[in-house]
């Protein structure tokens, strides 16, 4: 079993939850069709790329940021499924189980796109 | 003054959801040696999901289903972001370069994708999703 490092876990609960709450912010105070862009920013993924950029260097940190950029692109397009399945799920069971099934959906969707892409 | 105080148990879920996802993807790096594997995690739609609660407990499901369709074209613009990094780091070999490169690709898409929706649902659905 691998030593997680306490320090670096502490460190990125609060940048991953700034980068949420900051585009959030952003998109409350920005009016119309900027605020609807805002929702989907990739805040998760920002704050874990700068997370590698602490632990590697150089060479190794573009080898992998590419590696982490392409698990990312399968989840992403699991996501857009997740989002229009949501859409859909939500005005036929209400937001709460209309959620979940979409969140369900995305568990399912995203490491099968991975394997997927994986494989080709 | 009023405002802040109703946004703050909202910011607070939305830190809390944020939070939990880059730190889980943090602990799946350390546990699963294939990287990109742990990247699924970094996908996951916190934002989204944030808001449809928010939208979904203090407002209807209808204003959250609308929240999640307008999700979708930010996700689009996603991919169209992520597609960018893969392809810069390969090619420029600098990180900062290729993650500002990224976000300029991901606003300019997302901007773009946003009016073509709209346009089209004012045309053929008659009404207007923001």
């Amino acid at each position: 079993m691998p030593n997680i490092d306490l320090l670096a876990f502490l460190f990125r609960f609060p940048l991953g939850g700034c980068a949420v709450a900051v585009s959030t912010l952003a998109a409350k105070n920005s009016k119309g069709r900027l605020g609807g862009i805002l929702l989907a920013f990739p805040a998760v993924y920002l704050a874990t790329v700068l997370g590698l950029s602490m632990d590697f260097k150089g060479s190794d940190l573009l080898f992998a940021t590419a590696q982490l950029s392409k698990g990312s692109f399968a989840g992403m397009a699991a996501d857009f499924f997740c989002a229009v399945a949501a859409s859909f799920l939500i005005l036929r069971y209400g937001w709460k189980l209309g959620l979940i099934l979409s969140l369900l959906l995305w568990a399912l969707i995203a490491p099968l796109l991975y394997f997927i892409s994986v494989c080709f | 003054m009023h405002m802040i105080i109703i946004n703050f148990r909202d910011l607070c879920l939305r830190f809390i959801l944020g939070g939990a996802t880059v730190a889980g993807c943090f602990v799946l790096l350390q546990f699963i040696p294939s990287k990109s594997f742990a990247g699924l995690l970094a996908a996951f739609p916190a934002i989204m999901s944030a808001s449809v609660i928010i939208a979904g407990h203090f407002g209807n499901s209808k204003q959250a289903a609308d929240i999640a369709l307008g999700a979708s074209t930010g996700m689009l613009a996603c991919i169209s972001c992520i597609l960018t990094v893969i392809l810069c780091i390969e090619h420029l070999k600098s990180w900062s370069i290729s993650i500002i490169i990224a976000l300029l690709v991901w606003f300019l898409s997302a901007y773009l994708l946003n009016y073509l929706i709209n346009v089209f649902l004012e045309k053929y659905m008659g009404a207007v999703h923001v």
